[in-house]
This record gives structure tokens, sequence and C-alpha cells, in this order.
């Protein structure tokens, strides 16, 4: 038992990991092109790992299991770390790298998370018409149009639609473009082409990313750990935790 | 404007013997950029030509800060390596055409900005680590090794918070945090690696040698993460 222990927390098991993950993905990236490019990212993770052949999806799964393992690793070492170290005349010393291992845990959850439960649809509409999201909220795209440089120009830098829901139609409804959406219960409906014609045409994508929220509470605490790393990595306060016998 | 750019190249590359002469050449940098961003109306992070001088003059900008520690302020060689390093980048920059085109509504945002701005003064720090590496294995000094970690935990500090800002851009930009594309596949690798050089450093002095391989070998996949999957791999997400 005491070795099994010794080989969850070993330092030495941890790099192992890190160096097999990053090969196993350098592996993936090479593949990564054509249909296999463009289904991957058109579906939730494990719909398309459920989809495509171990041939093509081999390397994602074993960086999947070399993750789990870095991921168990990470939290043995955490929990010896504050076994052994918590006090809290030394937090400084201690409490940084564990912030960034939790921060680091956090976003690999919210991953697995969004690879389970994600959603992920595409929807080409023309002005006028109506769809429903998968929350049954009903959805009508009232107008269509693109984004043009005040500088001028022929081709428009981005579009435009003006979406019209139960909710929002007392305000005359909500506009979306590149980098605003409009959210509703978690779906996200983004407009990512439209062209003109009788009627013009969207083509809108509706994604759902539960963990969107733990990312983020994983990306505030991994850089607040990292913030107080940078700080007693300085000479100054390496000097101090030295003189505190801390370090 | 273009002057300033070569100015700076030229600076670099045959001042690098003289830190002052590469200060003028930053100064050069920077005035260059300064005044592309002024006449885009945005920060000069689109396309080729943009980003590699964007990186050139971060490279530059990193050299010189990190030569104000004290083992450094007299090493004739880091700047050398610095100058020089930061002038061929300068000078590929020149290569490439210069495109004045406005900035699709997809970029136009801060979150954008961040995420690239940081990556660039990320991926400076880890050359600027490659070449103390370098001095390591040349001069064997432990207090290099002492600096090396330093530059890498700032350069990773950096490339974290530019994968945050990605993070939050692409949630707005296109629906999702993350994109399963050669180029996030590569940031991630970039990400894993430095991580595994950190950590290294917990073995103690006896695995010097293999960090200071490693670092060097570290800017190698920050290259090809940036130029590299740019240019060689179809990815959505490049330039």
């Amino acid at each position: 038992m005491k070795r099994l222990w010794n080989l969850l927390i070993s330092l030495e098991a941890g790099l192992v990991l890190l160096a097999l993950v990053c090969i196993a993905m350098a592996a993936g990236s090479f593949g990564l092109k054509g249909e296999v490019a463009a289904a991957i990212n058109a579906m939730p993770l494990f719909a398309w790992l459920a989809g495509f052949t171990l041939a093509t999806t081999w390397w994602l799964w074993l960086t999947l299991v070399l993750l789990a393992l870095l991921v168990l690793n990470t939290l043995c070492c955490s929990a010896d770390t504050l076994i052994q170290r918590f006090s809290l005349k030394g937090v400084l010393a201690w409490l940084p790298p564990q912030l960034i291992h939790a921060g680091f845990l956090l976003i690999v959850l919210a991953h697995l998370q969004s690879a389970v439960w994600g959603f992920k649809g595409t929807i080409e509409i023309p002005e006028g018409a109506g769809f429903q999201l998968p929350d049954g909220v009903a959805v009508k795209v009232a107008r269509i149009g693109a984004i043009f440089s005040p500088m001028g120009g022929d081709r428009p830098l981005g579009y435009k639609a003006l979406l019209v829901t139960q909710e929002t139609a007392g305000q005359g409804g909500v506009t979306i473009s590149p980098n605003h959406p409009w959210f509703s219960n978690g779906y996200g409906v983004y407009i990512k082409h439209a062209e003109p014609g009788q009627p013009p045409m969207a083509l809108l994508e509706i994604h759902r990313e539960p963990g969107a929220a733990m990312a983020l509470a994983g990306a505030v605490l991994f850089t607040i750990g990292n913030l107080l790393l940078l700080y007693t990595r300085s000479r100054a306060r390496e000097l101090a935790l030295e003189v505190d016998g801390v370090l | 404007m273009q002057p300033l750019l070569l100015t700076f190249t030229v600076l670099c590359l045959f001042g690098a013997f003289n830190r002052w002469l590469t200060a003028l050449g930053l100064a050069a940098g920077i005035g260059y950029l300064g005044m592309r961003g002024w006449s885009l109306g945005r920060l000069p992070l689109v396309g080729p030509h943009d980003t590699i001088a964007f990186f050139a003059v971060s490279l530059a900008a990193m050299g010189l800060a990190t030569r104000l520690s004290r083992p450094l302020r007299s090493a004739a060689w880091f700047n050398a390596a610095v100058g020089i390093t930061a002038g061929i980048f300068g000078g590929l920059s020149l290569l490439f055409p210069i495109r004045n085109m406005p900035m699709p509504a997809i970029l136009d945002t801060l979150w954008f900005e961040l995420h690239v701005v940081l990556a660039f003064f990320a991926y400076a720090l880890f050359g600027v680590g490659a070449m103390v590496s370098g001095g390591w294995l040349a001069y064997r000094e432990r207090v290099l090794m002492d600096i090396q970690f330093k530059i890498a935990l700032a350069g990773w500090s950096f490339f974290s918070g530019s994968m945050v800002a990605g993070g939050i851009w692409g949630y707005y930009a296109w629906g999702t945090y993350w994109l399963w594309t050669p180029k996030e596949l590569w940031t991630s690798i970039l990400w894993l690696f430095y991580a595994l050089l950190l950590h290294l450093r917990l073995k103690g002095a006896k695995w010097d040698a293999l960090s200071a391989w490693l670092g060097i070998l570290g800017f190698v996949v920050t290259l090809f993460t940036y130029l590299g999957v740019s240019l060689l791999m179809k990815s959505s997400h490049s330039f």
C-alpha cells in the first residue's frame, strides 16, 4: 500500500505522464484534417469518440487515459503536501502550487463535463423564420444584416441578426453579432455567416458548454495561484522565506 | 514606417555586442509598432508580418529586461544572443507583405488582443530562457539555472494568462472555450511542456543538464506552435 501511495505521489510519475501527454497530443495533431477535423468540433467530444473508429481516435483515448492518471497524480501530490506541510506560518510557500493544481483539476473537470453533456448544433435559416432551442424556447430571426468597416470596403467584417423571443419581444428583440451571442438557459446562439438574397439567409450555431462556469472558476484559481507563485519566487520574498525557515 | 523596423533589425543584428545599441533598436521597434498601430487604429497583431515584428520586438524587450539581473549584466554572450535572435525575426517580418486590412469583427475584442499580446510575451520569454540555458551549457554557472527557472515561470504565467483570455474570447466568439485544432493541441503541448520543465526543478541540481536541454527544446516547440502550425498544418486558428 505504501509503495502504491509513493508511486501515486511521485514527481517522476508526474514528469513521465506530462511528457507522454505531450507526445500523444503531438501525434494526434497531424491527423486532425478533413472530415475528422470538421467533425470533432461539430459535436461534443464523447459523441465524436463514439462515432469514429479507434484507428482515428486512438490518440485522444490515450491522451484521456494519461490525463486521468495525471489528475490522480496531481490530487495525491496535493493531498500529500497538505498533510505534510500544512501550517499557517508557511502558507505562502505551499499554497500557490496547490491553487494552481486546483485550477488545473477544475479545468480538466470542466472539459469532461462539456465533453459529455455539451450540445452543438447548426441551423441555416431565412430572415423572418423561426426555430426552437433544445429547451423549447422559440426564437424568430427578424432581421439579418452585415457589418461593414466605417472606412468602407465591399467585404463585410461580420454579420448580425435580430432575434426575437417571447422574453425579448418587449425590448424589440436582441441583436447578435461576432463576440456578442445571445444566451438562453445555458444555450448560446452565435451567428457564423450570412448571405444576401430574397430572403437573406443566416448560418447560426447553438452551443451549450456546461463546463464553462467551472472552467472560469478554475482559471481564476489558477491565475491567483500563479500570481502568488510569481510573488513568492521574487528574489526578496525568497530571501525572507528562507530566513523564516519556510523554504 | 518601414525604415524604423529596418533600423530595429540592423541595430539588433549588428549592435548585438552593445546593450545600448540593442536598446536603441528596441526603441525603434516600439516606435514602428506604435506608428503601425496608430495607422490601423488597433494593435498590429494580425497576419505574419505584424505578428513576427511584434515577436521580434518582444524578444528584444524581454532580453533587455532579463539583462538587468546581476549575473547577466556583464554577459556579452547573452546580449549578442538576444540581439541576433531579435534581429533575425525582425528581418523575417520584412519578408512578409504588410496588409492594412480592417480587423474582422470576430477579432475585434480586448480578449483577443490580450490573448495574443500575452502569448507573444510568453514566446519571447521562452526564447530568452533558451539562450540562458545555452549559456549554462557553455559556462556551467548554477546561477544561470536559477534565472532560467524564473524566466520559464514568468513565461508560463504569461502563457497561462493568454490561454485564459483565449478561452474567454473563444466562448463569446466561437461558442466554446476550446476547439480541437492543431493550433490548440500544440498550445496545450507547449503549456504542458513548460509545466514539466518547472516541475523538473524540484529534482535538484543533478538534473540541470536535462533542464537546460529542455529549455532549448522548449523554444523549438514554441516556434513550431507559433510558426510551424500556421505554415505547415491546416488549422482554422492560425496567424
